[in-house]
């Protein structure tokens, strides 16, 4: 393969030295420039090119030709070639050269002259388009897949596809893998046989990147003569038999904290949960407070806790706490507008139970519903304990709730009161929310009582009333009552009570999230939500521990600012969703803080995300319940080894399986329907509206999973949502976290779709960074390859592009919805999304 | 003088007996004994409860005047405060809670609290702040002066901090008695919702001294020279990287200056291992406090009591403390005791000065609001008058009901009570209560000699305490003065007092030429130098008159320089000349223009006679008078 300089840039040296022989006195750049009509600074490179080739000097005043005698150098094609990409493109170039010697890097920028930028490449050197290039086509050794961007590959499979590709197309494409906000391509240069003599690259800022892309890979292709291959035109290459799948290697947990972990054996506890409920839950009980102790822990199903015990979950949150912890932070609030404003277990105390007394002069009796619609916050959070401590039952619905749905809610509920914010804070910005409850209630009778934001006039209003004592109530006394979050449908209305419900996620929140005395907990999730209710108040309280209550995004105003509220105020143990962890890592920049422990809960964790999460936050605990369990059911306690994309196993009180629709059980490493037994202490007293989920003796979750043979449990999707893929059987969460190992997917969705031959699999995928449009075509079938790398022999999925995905406003993602959109159909209720969603653009 | 009346008294105020049945020292006959019989067993169990690096070897060396505590042990009272607080599991805790004077509150964690003081010593540390320096803070009553105090401690440098209420020529004196290396300064402080410029103050009291400033800046953030800093930008560009600085027991903690009858003010000096274990002693034996109480000192960070129980004593024992900025009947008469509710405080401790003006606005404002939270009512500065004890039983206990109120006397040189009312004894009218654990109080005469029950007396000491000042900062002479005043080897604490029978002492004032106002002690010299340095004043000589809301007041007798003749106008510009040199609290009430004053001999103002034509009192020997 022959490599010349072009006709162009040998003309205007051969220009310029004959302009040179002229003016022995001296030429200076801008001369040149003008005589070739070119910019100063490719006079500038071509001089000093000549110089470097001998054929002109340096001198007093300007350039002056060289006295060595123009004869032609040893020809460098490479070299020129490196030349001539620098002069077509005008980004700093790279060429690699393979010497006998060894690698050697040459650069070329707007700033004069190329010089070696080192022998060496970094250790990261699989990260660079150049790398990739040198890795597809030459005889290296693998370097050790070390991190040096969010978007560096570490996986050897990922990698080894990517290489295929490179080798298929010719073309590596490097998009931030080494830097951020650097993006870069490179070819290889091959001799005539086809031997790597080295390779060829430039990069840009990668803001310029999707538009330069084009450009730039056709002056590399044509520079290094090979035809422009942006199209992979073969189909991607057959997929890997099955046992090649990627297997699943458990991570042990960190030494320091498995021994410190408040579950020391999991086993034991496990096996005495079910053997003995009556020792194992009655003891944990029994630091609680209870006016009347209990007669039975369990009826013989485990379906009733606490058989004739009164006792009441407001009493046990703050009084019980009073003798050793008035004067400890119980709830730190951050509002919209940031400020941050500290509980005491005193005030908390104080200000509910008086709250309380004045709800009561309101007309609020023991069992009445009351509706609350407000955000996240320290009212929030008295209204709810005020109405346990009544004995009435709190209705939180979700903040942000359009008219109809709340209309439709309070109705159902009956609430007899609703205690409503007049506005919340989302993205810094305070959205009102007169209109909207104003609008919901009309004609309806209820009273409510209002918290004007800006003001105190709540709590003044609030401290105004007669102290009143908590109330005994027998301990399935309903305590609240929540809708369950319509990602599937209509919503349900889901009753906890207070006896099981306090001693469930109690024990939760101190044995699996594993909160010592003096900590503090976050959850991301909002007050409106089971985990909110669980583990943003109740739990943290009921262990007379420090609850972090934020009304504002996670990540407002940006994702530094939550990492730098986490530094601040000390969390320890943060509870959050996969979404939060997926924004953050797309995000990339981590910044550092004191947590020892991440849960996740809401939807399966990707095994990408797991690592990542471990990598830069903190431990993780992945963990499956739903709103009818009250607390995690699944999970993978401290002292187990985790395996990322497997929730975990069982906790004490749960038993759970996996069966076939009639639920006969399946043996491990088959899908199926994950049913449980027994759903231990939390779960739910009394549902509203819905099919009970017990039928038949065992609880039907919904979900679809797998059990390995040691008895963890991988959450696959929603049985309903199963794709039926020729002969295999697909969870949504199953294709979503195969799609999340390729380092360009931020977050996924998948779901089935009509095919020719029976469904097919559909993947939306929100791509970490902007792809150019030029790019897409390239990276679906990037992403199809990769895909079927795990998924096995299945029909290739179709991918699809968009900006962002539909979920609902617990942020779970809106498949039915994105179906719906896809095939033109009727999405149904949609009460439960988020606002802000934009629909999603197809490619 | 109804002397014999007084101590006659069979009338006693007891606390309710459930408090006493709760009470964290139950028997206090026994208590006390074992102070005086076993110091060192008593004295040295309290000490281990706090965290030595090195543990001491040995619990006093008594070589009197001298008197050292915890010899070989090495510690740091701030590390006690907050390291081992937050260690032991009160990261969480609220440590100080802080109320402006227009409601706004604050709440430092013993976590952030930690975190905040190692910043911002962090930041001293940068500025050349270490071990031994001295660090002037001129602080208005906030958190910022709090962590001011601790990061200084914290380093093992010592700090000594100036009222923000005294003027330039105080300010200055203190700086330069020092020899601070540097100056943590506010800009303004707030007093009945209007703002006192501190910022020219401290300005014009550092002229030409080469001192770095720190400024805590509430106003507006000033465009600073070089050498001065910004509070928060120093304590937040900091990370909390410092660390506490192990020191001898015997290490100074702060100078604490407090005026004298002679001309300069004393710079009391206090150990971080004496003061540690005794503050904490009287905090938890004297003034009750248990561990979940909202403990609130309503006194302010320059003086004694804001030392040892706003900061140093709540702080070592975890305890919620409350500061509050701002004047006791703004916005209304009522405004503590609607702390009292919101806050349900539980132990108040306040001056009599202060129980005064509430007896003057009348009982309606307290019972407003629900006191049902408060236990105790310590009250000390000065005497307390029997009428105001009586009201605030009445009224603030609910007359004995409720709570009990606690009169107790003590000195800047004493660093935590040492008579006083404990909550299982009664009450007397009159008295402030007995000698406390570790104390020997006795009153003698001039010549060390003990008096007879009922009769006054000097009140002295007869052995130091933990707490008890180890020296003057820079005059040790001065030092010594306080144990030769009266023969015998004993404290003289400067005070007139009487004992009873029942052991009870009645402390009746001052027994030298040191004002009383409000609590704050004021050396007569201070104020007649201040006077002198008026270019209008030839003479003047001070005397402290009775005053029903502070105790005494102040009144200025001056000869005019040739020249100047008495008008309303020059009155008003000595009174405003005083106030700026030494701050608000040192303001004359009166101010009279005499031809020339009564002198002795050898020269010496006899204060003694203006005092008693102007009380219409004996004047007493006079034999030394000139004329």
């Amino acid at each position: 393969m022959a490599h010349k300089r072009s006709l162009s840039t040998v003309q205007a040296a051969l220009r310029t030295l004959a302009y040179l022989a002229e003016h022995p006195e001296g030429v200076e750049v801008k001369e040149v420039a003008r005589l070739l009509g070119k910019s100063l600074s490719t006079a500038y490179a071509l001089l000093n090119s000549l110089v470097e080739e001998g054929f002109a000097v340096k001198g007093g005043r300007g350039y002056r030709l060289g006295s060595a005698k123009p004869v032609p150098p040893e020809p460098a094609p490479l070299e020129e070639a490196l030349e001539e990409l620098y002069l077509r493109t005008r980004e700093r170039c790279y060429l690699v050269l393979l010497t006998p010697e060894g690698v050697r890097l040459k650069t070329r920028g707007r700033q004069g002259q190329p010089h070696p930028l080192g022998e060496t490449f970094p250790p990261e050197w699989h990260a660079l388009a150049l790398g990739k290039v040198l890795l597809a086509f030459g005889a290296f050794p693998l370097p050790p897949l070390t991190p040096k961007t969010p978007y560096t590959l570490t996986d050897p499979l990922a990698l080894e596809e990517e290489l295929k590709r490179v080798r298929a197309s010719g073309l590596a494409v490097e998009m931030e893998e080494y830097a951020l906000g650097i993006s870069g391509l490179a070819v290889p240069l091959l001799d005539a046989e086809g031997r790597l003599l080295g390779a060829l690259g430039v990069k840009v800022p990668a803001r310029r990147f999707p538009f330069a892309f084009g450009r730039l890979a056709r002056a590399l292709s044509e520079i290094a003569q090979i035809p422009p291959h942006l199209k992979a035109e073969d189909p991607p290459p057959p997929p890997p038999p099955s046992e090649a799948r990627v297997e699943v290697r458990p991570v042990l947990p960190p030494k320091t904290l498995a021994q410190k972990a408040n579950l020391q054996d999991y086993q034991e506890a496990y096996a005495a949960s079910l053997k003995d409920p009556e020792a194992f839950w009655g003891g944990f009980a029994r630091e609680f407070l209870w006016e009347k102790p209990w007669r039975a822990v369990a009826d013989p199903e485990g379906r009733r806790w606490f058989l004739g015990g009164t006792t009441n979950a407001a009493l046990n949150a703050l009084d019980r706490h009073l003798p050793e912890k008035a004067q400890q932070v119980a709830l730190l609030a951050l509002d919209g507008e940031g400020h941050l404003e500290k509980w005491t277990y005193k005030e908390l105390w104080e200000a509910s139970r008086r709250l309380a007394g004045l709800l009561k002069g309101l007309g609020v009796q023991k069992g009445d519903r009351v509706a609350l619609y407000l955000p996240t916050g320290a009212e929030a959070a008295l209204a709810l304990l005020a109405l346990a401590r009544l004995g009435a039952v709190h209705v939180a619905l979700p903040v942000g709730l359009g008219p109809e749905a709340l209309r439709e809610r309070l109705i159902q509920t009956g609430a007899k009161l609703l205690i409503a914010a007049d506005g919340h804070y989302r993205r810094g910005r305070l959205i009102p929310l007169r209109p909207v409850v104003e609008a919901a209630l009309k004609g309806l009778g209820i009273p409510v009582l209002w918290h004007t934001r800006g003001t105190t006039e709540f709590l003044e209003r609030a401290l105004e009333g007669k102290a009143l004592e908590a109330e005994p109530l027998p301990a399935h006394h309903p305590l609240f009552l929540l809708h369950t979050s319509g990602s599937t449908g209509r919503p349900k209305g889901v009753v906890h009570g207070h006896g099981g419900y306090m001693v469930g996620v109690a024990w939760a929140l101190r044995y699996l999230f594993d909160l010592k005395p003096g900590e503090v907990f976050h959850t991301t999730a909002d007050l409106f939500w089971v985990v909110g209710h669980s583990f943003g108040l109740y739990a943290p309280l009921f262990l007379g521990g420090t609850s972090l209550l934020v009304e504002d995004t996670p990540d407002h105003p940006s994702p530094a600012a939550f990492y730098e509220r986490l530094a601040r105020l000390g969390v320890d143990v943060l509870l959050t969703s996969p979404t939060v962890l997926r924004a953050l890592r797309r995000h990339g920049e981590t910044r550092p803080t004191a947590l020892r422990l991440v849960g996740s809960v809401g939807e399966a964790l990707a095994p990408e995300v797991w690592r990542w999460a471990r990598e830069r936050l903190a431990w993780p605990l992945d963990n499956w319940w739903q709103t009818e369990l009250g607390a995690p059911a699944l999970a993978t306690p401290l002292t187990l080894p985790a395996k990322p994309g497997f929730v975990g196993v069982p906790l004490p009180g749960v038993e759970a399986r996996v069966v076939d629709p009639r639920g006969q059980i399946l043996p491990p490493g088959e899908k199926g329907h994950l049913v449980l037994v027994r759903a231990g202490p939390a779960q739910m007293v009394d549902l509203l509206g819905g099919k009970d989920p017990w039928q038949g003796g065992l609880y039907w979750t919904g979900d679809l999973a797998v059990m390995d043979e040691e008895g963890y449990f991988r959450i696959l999707g929603r049985t309903d949502e199963v794709i039926k893929v020729g002969e295999a059987r697909l969870g949504t969460a199953e294709v979503e976290a195969a799609a999340l190992t390729h380092p360009q997917v931020a977050e996924a969705a998948a779901i089935g779709i009509p095919g020719e031959e029976g469904e097919e699999i559909a993947v939306f995928v929100v791509p970490r960074k902007e792809v150019p449009e030029e790019l897409k075509p390239l990276l679906a079938e990037k992403l199809k390859g990769h895909l079927l790398r795990y998924l096995g022999p299945v029909r290739p999925p179709k991918i699809f592009f968009a900006e962002s995905l539909p979920r609902t406003r617990s942020g779970k993602i809106l498949r039915r919805l994105l179906k719906a959109r896809l095939l033109g159909l009727d999405p149904g209720d949609t009460s439960g999304m988020e606002v802000e969603d934009v629909p999603g653009e197809t490619a | 003088m109804s002397l014999e009346k007084l101590l006659k008294t069979e009338e006693r105020l007891w606390a309710p007996e459930s408090l006493r049945q709760q009470a964290n020292l139950r028997d206090f006959a026994a208590e006390y004994r074992r102070s005086l019989e076993d110091p060192e067993g008593f004295w040295g169990t309290w000490a281990r409860r706090f965290y030595w690096e090195k543990p001491f070897a040995k619990v006093y060396e008594w070589n009197l005047p001298e008197h050292r505590w915890f010899l070989g042990g090495t510690t740091n009272a701030v590390y006690n405060a907050l390291e081992r607080n937050v260690e032991r599991g009160l990261r969480h805790k609220v440590a100080l809670l802080y109320l402006s004077e227009d409601g706004q509150e604050q709440k430092l964690t013993y976590g952030e609290l930690l975190d905040r003081v190692r910043r911002l010593a962090t930041g001293l540390k940068a500025l050349g702040v270490g071990k031994g320096d001295r660090v002037v803070i001129y602080m208005p009553l906030t958190l910022e002066g709090v962590l001011a105090m601790l990061a200084t401690a914290y380093l093992g440098a010592i700090h000594s901090v100036v009222y923000a209420g005294l003027g330039v020529s105080a300010l200055r004196e203190r700086i330069l008695d020092a020899q601070a290396k540097l100056l943590i300064a506010g800009d303004v402080g707030f007093r009945r919702g209007k703002g006192v410029d501190l910022r020219s103050i401290a300005e014009e009291a550092l002229r030409d001294l080469p001192l770095k400033v720190v400024w805590f800046q509430r106003a507006y953030k000033a465009e600073l020279p070089e050498g001065h800093y910004d509070f928060e930008e120093l304590l937040w560009s900091h990370p909390p990287e410092a660390r506490a600085e192990m020191v001898e027991a015997e290490h100074p903690l702060f100078i604490l200056y407090t005026s004298g009858s002679t001309g300069k003010p004393k710079g009391v000096v206090h150990v971080h291992g004496g003061y540690m274990v005794g503050t904490t002693y009287h905090l938890r034996t004297f003034f009750d406090a248990k561990d979940e109480d909202l403990f609130w000192a309503t006194s302010d960070i320059g003086w004694i009591v804001g030392h040892s129980y706003i900061v140093y004593a709540p702080l070592l024992e975890g305890i919620t403390s409350v500061l509050r900025e701002g004047a006791p009947d703004h916005p209304d008469p009522g405004a503590f005791w609607q702390v009292v509710e919101r806050y349900r405080v539980n132990v108040m401790f306040t001056a009599p000065t202060a129980v005064r003006m509430f007896m003057k606005y009348g009982p309606e404002w307290p019972k407003k609001h629900d006191l049902s939270s408060l236990r105790l009512i310590a009250v000390a500065g000065e005497p307390l008058n029997p009428e105001a004890l009586r009201w605030a039983y009445q009224h603030l206990a609910d007359g004995g009901r409720r709570g009990f109120v606690a009169d107790n006397w003590w000195q800047t040189e004493l660093g935590g009570p040492t008579l006083g009312t404990p909550l299982v004894l009664p009450a007397k009218p009159g008295f402030a209560g007995v000698a406390l654990p570790g104390v020997e109080a006795e009153v003698v005469d001039e010549e060390g000699r003990p008096v007879p029950p009922g009769q006054g007396g000097l009140l002295v000491l007869k052995r130091p305490f933990p707490h008890m000042m180890r020296t003057v900062w820079g005059n040790r002479e001065r030092y010594l003065q306080y144990w030769r005043e009266v023969p015998g080897g004993v404290y003289a604490a400067g005070d007139v007092a009487s004992q009873d029978e029942e052991g009870y002492f009645s402390v009746l004032g001052r027994a030298d030429d040191v004002l009383n106002v409000a609590g704050h002690r004021i050396g007569t010299a201070d104020v007649e130098s201040a006077l002198v340095s008026h270019p209008a004043v030839a003479e003047a000589a001070v005397i402290g008159i009775p005053d029903p809301l502070k105790g005494e007041a102040i009144k200025a007798f001056v000869v005019l320089r040739a020249g100047h003749a008495p008008s309303e106008e020059l009155k008003e510009s000595l009174i405003q000349h005083v106030r700026r040199e030494l701050g608000p609290i040192a303001t004359p009430q009166e101010v009279v223009f005499l031809d020339k004053l009564p002198k002795t001999r050898s020269g010496k103002i006899l204060r003694r006679l203006l005092k008693a034509k102007e009380l219409g009192l004996d004047p007493g020997d006079l034999s030394t008078l000139e004329e």
